[in-house]
């Protein structure tokens, strides 16, 4: 009897804690339907008659749309990029361990430490001086250098969990290394690279404070040029809202989809 | 193997060298593949970082035509009596230790919930994931609606209180409303690490214990506690480094103020680099951040990690 009432009590605490955490997206999706009246009813409403005229607003302004492609065509490019280069020395850790993967480790996991204050201010003088402000090059680069660590080493976990046998058996078949590699060791893996570039793409496309300094009116992305909502539109609740989804929709739905490996890709792999 | 391959490339001449390089068959594959990220990761590390003690050495204000001017440590003793700087090290520290502990706590029994498998707590799982993947200027965004004075809906559940406030513009209460913000986005994130360690807890140790007819307390502080070691350093350093660097809610929500009552560190740091564009003096701060954070991550590895190996 005792038991049960407990287990009651827990489960009421889940949902409590549950609902806590999810009210609040569930509130910006709820505003973004709201008529500008009705965003600023109080007090607060939970029916209404929900409109779409925000989403029609946000799309009509060509401003928002551009900055929204600019956000994609950066989280695409710089997850391409630190794939590229990812990849190979993700295999490189996995295949060929040394005493010094463990540094290496470390060293991955510094890069995070860094204040990012200090990491932006030398880039920032540097693409000054070259005209890299402002720039899509620019700020994918940053990115790229930026995810390269949390690619290598989530690539790295997935290569591990694959036996070298499965490749030797192809060189041994007389197929060279590379080929191994391009024919075996990715099909298999290529569901944990998938997840590892929507992890990347997740990084890119959330990351405020590179974008905030290093891109102006041309190559804003959809984070910066929604805080512009807030500081001259700021009234305008229902619009400022309806951007607010657009951002986080494909977060969310690329998020959950590859929800098993978030936490070991933003722990560097060290909960698995 | 090595040396037959060395040897019969260095027969068969020029072109089957680059051959064997391109198809990954040398020696030298591993350098190879991994040359390109220590370079891109020496442009993280040790570029910022040299060029950091460099630019902090100099007083370089960008707006100042005369350009730099070698100061040695002057910035160094510019930051010691700048009042701004020492509130931006209490704000940090506020935030930092009030959240973590909250954090911890929370996701402790978050996580300790979610063991025991009710029903639906898979989608439970899936919902925890929310905060802490959301955009975190759409988290700013969707707290600024909440907190607001008039219409939020914390205010409206407040008043029935009598409680109602002017949270975020109010100099008291503003650092706790960005506190309670930032336990709102990572607690879940802590309970999913937790819950990883508590779902590979061993039986027989809590099985004994209930032989020796052990209290509950004790078998937390002596079982659980010990078996969830490594679990728990390994959020403890992440919320450190995370909530260390933490920027785009703050700066969406308040950009440190009323005044300078929610400027944590990194915000002063970008405020005089990219607002005042004294980049001279940004650097010396992201300096002493990077000081604080590796010598506070490195006494929890070791005491943590390393001693128990």
């Amino acid at each position: 009897m005792k038991n049960k009432f407990a287990s009651g009590f827990s489960q009421i605490t889940l949902w409590i804690m549950v609902i806590v955490s999810f009210f609040p997206i569930f509130w910006l999706f709820l505003t973004s339907l709201k008529t500008r009246a009705d965003s600023f009813g109080y007090p607060p409403k939970f029916v209404f008659s929900p409109t779409l005229d925000n989403y029609m607003k946000i799309f009509e302004n060509n401003s928002f749309l551009s900055y929204y492609w600019n956000s994609i065509q950066i989280g695409v490019l710089a997850t391409l990029f630190s794939l590229v280069l990812g990849v190979p020395a993700a295999y490189a850790l996995s295949r060929f361990p040394t005493h010094k993967t463990d540094q290496t480790a470390f060293w991955i996991l510094s890069t995070r430490m860094a204040p990012p204050i200090m990491v932006i201010l030398p880039f920032y003088l540097v693409y000054r001086e070259l005209h890299l402000l402002d720039t899509t090059f620019g700020l994918v680069i940053i990115y790229m250098i930026a995810n390269m660590p949390f690619v290598v080493w989530m690539v790295k976990g997935f290569f591990d969990g694959i036996h070298e046998d499965l490749e030797n058996a192809a060189r041994i078949d007389g197929a060279s290394r590379l080929k191994a590699i391009w024919t075996v060791l990715l099909p298999v893996s290529a569901p944990g690279i998938a997840a590892s570039s929507i992890f990347c793409f997740i990084m890119s496309w959330n990351e405020f404070l590179f974008a905030l300094v290093l891109t102006g009116n041309d190559t804003q992305t959809a984070p910066v040029a929604i805080t512009g909502f807030i500081t001259f539109e700021g009234v305008r609740w229902g619009e400022m809202s309806a951007g607010g989804i657009m951002i986080v929709l494909p977060v969310l739905l690329f998020g959950l989809a590859i929800q098993k490996y978030l936490v070991q890709g933003l722990t560097f792999g060290s909960v698995k | 193997m090595r040396t037959t391959e060395f040897i019969s490339a260095k027969h068969q001449g020029f072109g089957k060298n680059i051959i064997s390089l391109l198809t990954l068959e040398t020696k030298y594959t591993p350098k190879l593949l991994l040359a390109p990220i220590v370079v891109f990761l020496l442009c993280l590390t040790v570029f910022p970082l040299l060029y950091a003690l460099y630019v902090g050495a100099h007083y370089y204000n960008l707006a100042d035509p005369l350009g730099k001017k070698f100061i040695g440590i002057g910035n160094i003793i510019e930051l010691v009596n700048d009042s701004r700087f020492w509130n931006g090290l209490k704000n940090t520290s506020i935030f930092m230790s009030v959240s973590i502990v909250f954090e911890m706590i929370l996701g402790f029994v978050l996580a300790t919930l979610l063991s025991k498998n009710f029903k639906g707590s898979g989608i439970a799982k899936s919902i925890f994931l929310l905060p802490t993947i959301t955009t975190p200027v759409v988290v700013g965004l969707v707290w600024i609606m909440l907190y607001d004075p008039q219409f939020g809906m914390i205010n409206y559940i407040f008043h029935f209180f009598g409680m109602s406030q002017a949270w975020l513009s109010n100099e008291h209460t503003a650092i706790w409303a960005l506190i309670v913000v930032d336990i709102w986005e990572w607690t879940p994130f802590v309970a999913l690490i937790l819950l990883t360690g508590i779902q590979s807890l061993p039986e027989e140790p809590y099985e004994a214990a209930h032989v020796d007819g052990a209290t509950k307390i004790q078998i937390f502080k002596n079982i659980t506690l010990p078996l969830m070691k490594q679990y728990i350093v390994i959020a403890l350093i992440f919320r450190f480094m995370d909530s260390f660097r933490w920027f785009d809610t703050i700066y969406v929500m308040t950009q440190g103020g009323p005044g300078i009552a929610t400027e944590t560190l990194n915000m002063y740091g970008y405020l005089q680099g990219f607002k005042f564009l004294n980049v001279g003096y940004a650097a010396v701060i992201g300096l002493f951040m990077l000081t604080v954070i590796t010598f506070i991550s490195q006494s929890i590895i070791k005491r943590f990690l390393i001693r128990r190996a």
